[in-house]
């Protein structure tokens, strides 16, 4: 039997009762939809994740001292040091042949007052502490640079669009600021102010009105608060940024690190914990579709029943005149198959526009919620959409197994006979 | 070749078990039919004939003794060998036309050599030439249901040719139609005997039917009851 004739007689038994093919085929369809949905939203949210991450780096690594655990005593007060994260540290770091880069971080204290002072008039203005550390937010768009340079060099001040409206600038004319010198004025909660000089280096759009300066500068402002010149030497840095050379070679870097007691925390770690439970929701989700689908199959199973019976007499007559019992089953086969396919394929092209419908959804609310989001969160991948036609075909052929194995065991009188 | 006779029975039995009892409807059965001869069996009800034809055309499989068809030995074949005495070797015409309904008249007869896995224009121009050959070439688009029982039981004849085989089997081939019918039918088949040698079985209890035969047998309680009737049982009936 031509492979050809097989599945144009196995389409036209199909097409004899469409009602019957149609309802058989709802189950896979409902299966292969919640599948091709569940496991394109992961795919999707999974790469945007990684998106996000890479443009900070999975080789980064960042360390934090040690604390004392904060006492009983005194809940309020800020947790002593007991390993601080010291320049030499920095040296040893930078020795080693995996680390590409350390970069040392500190936080200007909570509670510090300043402001600018710019063409006789001042400023309130908050520190926008460095995002240097910090992670964008997931499939947030970072501010935007509007002039001049995003790292400032020392003596280099970072401010933001609103603070410039402030003092009467308006966007067009933002590019001329770049290198005018301003005083950042700090006030102690003494009473006591210093003026600080410094350079307008670069211009960020961003809602609010923030300032944001280099590390050597930030110490500057906190060796003055603190009045303590040797800072770092007694309380050393808040945290370092270290690049390894590579994935390998971040995981060397921890374990060292971990040995001398620091608390390190790895980008691909988080990230690796965040892959694995966005594996266990997909799994999860994707079971609930094998189990739409282990209830389609049987439905299948029976439809191909009731079909082996309604066509026994047709059977006999085939095996009369030459069918071979593998023929028959063939074809059974090739049908259960042809109805899991056809239900894979209408699942898969629904599964793909809900995606797309969800995506426009979850954005418009997110941008109700006034969240600048974009993105795709549904990816339906070629592998997906053959995948899945595979897989709702071989449910079907699992399912017509048995009927089919009925079919070609008839003997071919009994067959003949049966009314 | 024509060395080997058509079919030759040895002692054949087939046995079928109902329940605890067993009925025996072929009780050792020696029959002989060469090639090119056109042999009805005849008896009443029950007598084991459509039982022989079941097992001669592999519908069925003998219990004891020995079945040879053109040199193969049916009983001890495989269920591959005897699918393919199926498809090559046999035609078979039943009572009920056996039709597949949703199929045409065209496709019905063309659907043996699917299984043969002929490609379909052969498939179909072999059947073409089969139905105008049987006198339904302006009928061939038609189903079944909308052809009477004399031009069903045609494409049957002309399903069971169409593979070019040895021997025609015909089951009561008359046995669903009116009288004057029938004799058309046995004489279509009287003349693919005659024409173009196919060796003819053939089963009826209709003595009009049977009178076409070139030797008529008759089988009572599983059993050939004259093995070699004289020329003459034909003017009998």
């Amino acid at each position: 039997m031509k492979l050809r004739d097989l599945f144009k007689t196995a389409l036209g038994n199909l097409t004899r009762h469409k009602a019957r093919t149609a309802l058989t085929t709802v189950g896979i369809v409902v299966g292969i939809l919640t599948i091709v949905t569940m496991v394109s939203l992961g795919v999707g949210v999974q790469r945007e994740m990684m998106n996000s991450f890479n443009t900070v780096g999975l080789e980064t690594l960042q360390i934090y001292p040690v604390t004392e655990r904060s006492s009983s005593l005194n809940p309020f007060g800020q947790a002593a040091r007991t390993r601080l994260l010291t320049p030499e540290l920095i040296d040893q770091l930078e020795a080693r042949d995996d680390v590409a880069t350390v970069e040392p971080d500190l936080s200007l204290p909570d509670g510090m007052r300043i402001s600018l002072r710019l063409d006789g008039r001042e400023v309130r203005a908050n520190p926008w502490q460095s995002e240097l550390a910090s992670f964008p937010g997931l499939f947030e768009n970072g501010p935007q640079l509007l002039a001049g340079v995003e790292n400032p060099p020392e003596g280099g001040l970072l401010v933001t669009e609103p603070i410039l409206e402030s003092f009467g600038y308006k966007r067009e004319g933002l590019d001329g600021l770049i290198g005018r010198p301003v005083e950042l004025v700090l006030y102690s909660p003494r009473g006591e102010s210093q003026a600080f000089p410094f350079q307008i280096a670069g211009i960020f759009e961003r809602r609010w009105g923030n300032i944001s300066l280099g590390v050597p500068d930030r110490l500057k402002l906190i060796q003055w608060w603190y009045n303590d010149p040797d800072y770092i030497a007694n309380y050393g840095y808040d945290e370092l940024l270290v690049r390894a050379r590579s994935l390998n070679d971040a995981v060397q870097i921890v374990e060292w690190l971990s040995g001398q007691g620091f608390q390190v925390e790895s980008i691909k770690a988080i990230l690796d914990v965040i892959n694995r439970a966005m594996i266990v929701l997909q799994t999860m989700l994707a079971s609930v579709g094998t189990l739409a689908l282990l209830v389609a199959s049987i439905g299948i199973a029976n439809t191909m029943i009731m079909a082996v019976y309604e066509r026994t007499k047709e059977i006999g007559i085939m095996k009369a005149v030459g069918a071979a019992p593998g023929q028959i089953r063939a074809l059974f086969v090739v049908e259960a198959s042809m109805i899991g396919l056809l239900g894979g394929i209408v699942g898969t092209i629904l599964g793909w526009l809900l995606g797309k419908f969800l995506n426009w959804l979850i954005l418009v609310i997110l941008r109700w919620q006034q969240m600048d989001v974009r993105g795709t969160f549904f990816v339906v991948s070629w592998w997906l959409v053959v995948g899945a036609l595979a897989f709702a075909a071989l449910v079907g052929l699992l399912a017509g197994l048995y009927p089919a194995a009925r079919a070609a065991r008839l003997a071919p009188l009994d067959a003949l006979r049966y009314e | 070749m024509t060395s080997n006779p058509a079919v030759r029975a040895v002692n054949l039995a087939r046995t079928f078990k109902v329940g605890e009892t067993k009925v025996e409807a072929l009780r050792g059965v020696d029959l002989e039919v060469s090639q090119g001869q056109f042999v009805a069996l005849v008896g009443p009800s029950g007598s084991g004939k459509s039982t022989f034809l079941n097992l001669v055309g592999g519908l069925d499989r003998p219990t004891g003794g020995e079945l040879w068809i053109d040199g193969m030995e049916l009983g001890a074949s495989k269920e591959k060998a005897l699918t393919e005495h199926r498809r090559q070797r046999v035609g078979f015409v039943f009572q009920g036309f056996n039709l597949l309904p949703r199929l045409t008249a065209l496709e019905n007869v063309a659907l043996p050599l699917i299984f043969a896995g002929v490609a379909e224009r052969e498939r179909l121009a072999r059947a073409r030439e089969l139905l105008a050959q049987v006198g339904l070439g302006d009928r061939i688009d038609h189903r079944p249901t909308q052809l009477s029982g004399g031009e069903q039981q045609r494409v049957a004849i002309a399903r069971a040719l169409v593979s070019r085989p040895a021997i025609i089997l015909a089951d009561e081939p008359t046995g669903n139609l009116d009288s004057a019918t029938g004799r058309e039918i046995m004489a279509l088949l009287r003349e693919l005997n005659q024409e173009q040698g196919v060796t003819l079985l053939l089963v009826t209890h209709d003595p009009e039917a049977a009178a076409f035969a070139g030797q008529v047998i008759r089988m009572r309680d599983g059993r050939i009851e004259d093995p070699a009737p004289p020329p003459t049982a034909e003017a009998e009936l």
